[in-house]
């Protein structure tokens, strides 16, 4: 559930700063929100598909440290 | 498609425990939020004809607002103008504020023959209000913050519908195929409750998913919001309106007709039903101008809003979908449309209708098949939770129908009495719903489920009985266009009779060896 949660909200903070239209555009942030609900949920009803709750802990770990890592250097270096 | 056979036993236990959960209080909402797709049908329904249906001239609209302002200066902070045929051009509350207020007077302005301007207040009806409120919480009472309780209940209930929706979706696939037309009549009546409830829950399926989804965002917007705040760093997430240096005055107000065509030829398509003004002689005045069409999405259940100001008439970018670079905005739009089934119209309005009732049969077969599934044979042995979830199953849902039905059934004979309607309409659905809950307790599932439902017809078939009676002596005119209420009213009780029927039926003469036999082993 919390890993999921954070992962929702690291793929929505690359579309809100590097997606369409930036982070600058009216009303995006409404879209932005109403986003990470629905990314939250399909990975949270899917994780019952790995064998074992260590796995699965173990690999949304992981896909959180790649995305908030992409985030933090795009944001260095942009 | 194959799924390990672990894999899927999970996914089957998460459906069982999300459902059971879940399934009770989903069902309320689903009936009621039904309901009030036609909230407004349902408040013309149940308000008397006012004498205010000839409606002032366009031109007099400033000339009657400009008067209220001056003889009731508190409308200056919040007031209403309405085009609409049948309202009065003015109104306002007596007690302005979000929150619902259910004694509250409403107050229309119009002018009167000799261009006097004439005022009178009436209780407003809450019905169609009350049962979204029923739709929003489930029913619990009581507040948190500025958010009722029983709203967050329902946004958690609403994360575990998605859990069983896409749960129940997964442990079906292997089977669906050859499962999904089969709707297995003459096999035992478990067969056919599980053929039942997998047909309504995969032809439905999206919108399910999709309701679920908008849900959790309207209850936990403000958390969501909160956890952007780090990612948006020192980028302002909303930009407020800047405030102008000095107040304005509400003398100086442009004329109505001047806002009403520039929000027009802003929101192509769409006409103005209302502008509401907030804070007129302020630095931050603001018109909230309600716009409608039968053919375009909207963002509320009816309207959809321009912001402006009222004496720039510059209109603000919130939520604004009608501007060149407005994709965002309308993305959002469709989000809400989605939920209110406001796309369309009222064809919209009637496909969701359906798929909201057919929802609350998805949750109530659900909890059946679960009971059914549990259910020994040897009812003596029987396990403390099937007893007490078949009383709920059979009390929850009938207990609320019925309260709502009581409401309806006496709206007419209480907006005609002295009565604090709206007050009323609380006692009513508590003492209803609480008292089915007490006799399922009291005499079991069995015979609750049959004689609620003779209780439920009773209420039905109250409510056009009462119209056509108020309506042949003369002291409810009820319009044509109203009566879909009450024949739709006599439909639903036509079906509970005969649900009574059958149950009463099966538990006298049905298999022994079942939940729902009365006959001892």
């Amino acid at each position: 559930m919390f890993p999921a949660l954070t992962l929702s909200y690291g793929l929505v903070a690359l579309f809100a700063w590097y997606g369409p239209g930036g982070i600058d555009a009216v009303n995006k942030v409404q879209v932005n929100m109403w986003m990470i609900s629905p990314i939250w949920l399909t990975i949270f009803s899917l994780v019952y598909m790995f064998p074992t709750g260590r796995k699965a802990w173990c690999w949304l770990l992981l896909a959180n440290v790649l995305v908030f890592g992409l985030f933090v250097l795009l944001r260095r270096l942009l | 498609v194959k799924i390990r056979s672990d894999v899927l036993r999970t996914y089957q236990v998460l459906h069982s425990w999300t459902g059971i959960v879940s399934g009770l209080l989903l069902f309320i909402g689903f009936f009621a939020g039904a309901l009030i797709l036609f909230q407004d049908s349902i408040t013309d329904w149940a308000t008397p004809k006012l004498e205010y249906q000839s409606q002032t001239q366009s031109q007099a609209h400033d000339f009657l607002l400009q008067q209220v302002f001056s003889q009731y200066p508190e409308t200056l902070k919040a007031v209403t103008v309405n085009f609409e045929q049948g309202k009065a051009p003015v109104t306002w509350n007596s007690k302005p504020s979000r929150e619902l207020h259910l004694v509250s007077q409403q107050q229309h302005a119009m002018l009167a023959k000799n261009q006097q301007l004439h005022v009178f207040s009436s209780q407003p009806n809450l019905l169609a209000t009350l049962i979204d409120q029923l739709h929003r919480t489930g029913g619990l009472i009581g507040e948190l913050e500025h958010e009722h309780w029983g709203a967050y209940v329902l946004g958690i209930a609403s994360i575990l519908y998605f859990l069983a929706l896409v749960s129940g979706l997964i442990f079906l696939l292997p089977t669906l195929v050859k499962s999904l037309f089969a709707l297995r009549t003459h096999k035992t009546s478990a067969r056919f409750w599980l053929d039942t409830h997998n047909l309504f829950g995969i032809t439905s399926f999206p919108f399910h998913l999709v309701i679920a989804l908008t849900v959790v965002v309207f209850v936990f917007h403000d958390f969501f919001y909160a956890g952007l705040n780090p990612i948006y760093g020192d980028k302002p997430m909303f930009s407020r309106p800047a405030k102008s240096a000095t107040a304005f005055d509400a003398r100086e107000l442009p004329s109505l007709e001047l806002l009403k065509q520039k929000a027009e030829t802003q929101a192509r398509g769409f006409t103005v039903s209302h502008i509401s003004f907030t804070n007129l002689n302020s630095q931050a005045p603001m018109a909230m101008v309600g716009i409608t069409s039968n053919t375009d999405v909207v963002r509320g259940p009816y309207y959809d809003y321009l912001y402006m100001h009222p004496y720039s008439l510059q209109s603000f970018d919130f939520g604004n979908a009608h501007t060149e670079n407005g994709i965002w905005a309308k993305i959002v739009k469709v989000f809400f449309a989605v939920h209110f089934g406001s796309f369309g119209g009222d064809s919209g309005r009637w496909l969701y209708f359906f798929l909201g009732l057919g929802g609350a049969v998805l949750f109530y077969t659900g909890n059946l098949l679960w009971l059914e599934k549990k259910f020994d044979k040897n009812k003596s042995h029987q396990s403390k939770s099937v007893k007490i979830l078949a009383k709920l199953t059979v009390a929850v849902p009938l207990g609320s129908m019925l309260g709502v039905a009581v409401c309806f059934a006496l709206t007419k004979v209480l907006m005609l009495s002295e009565v604090a309607i709206n007050l009323a309409y609380l006692w009513l659905y508590y003492f209803s719903f609480t008292l089915a809950l007490l006799y399922s307790f009291r005499v079991g599932h069995v015979r609750a489920a049959s004689n609620l439902c003779y209780c439920l017809v009773v209420s039905l078939l109250a409510i056009p009985a009462i119209s056509l009676l108020l309506h042949l002596t003369g002291q409810w005119q009820t319009l044509l266009n109203h009566w879909g209420i009450d024949i739709a009213a006599a439909l639903l009780a036509l079906m509970f009779w005969k649900m009574a029927r059958k149950t009463q039926y099966r538990s006298q003469y049905g298999e022994v060896e079942s939940l729902w036999s009365t006959v001892k082993t």
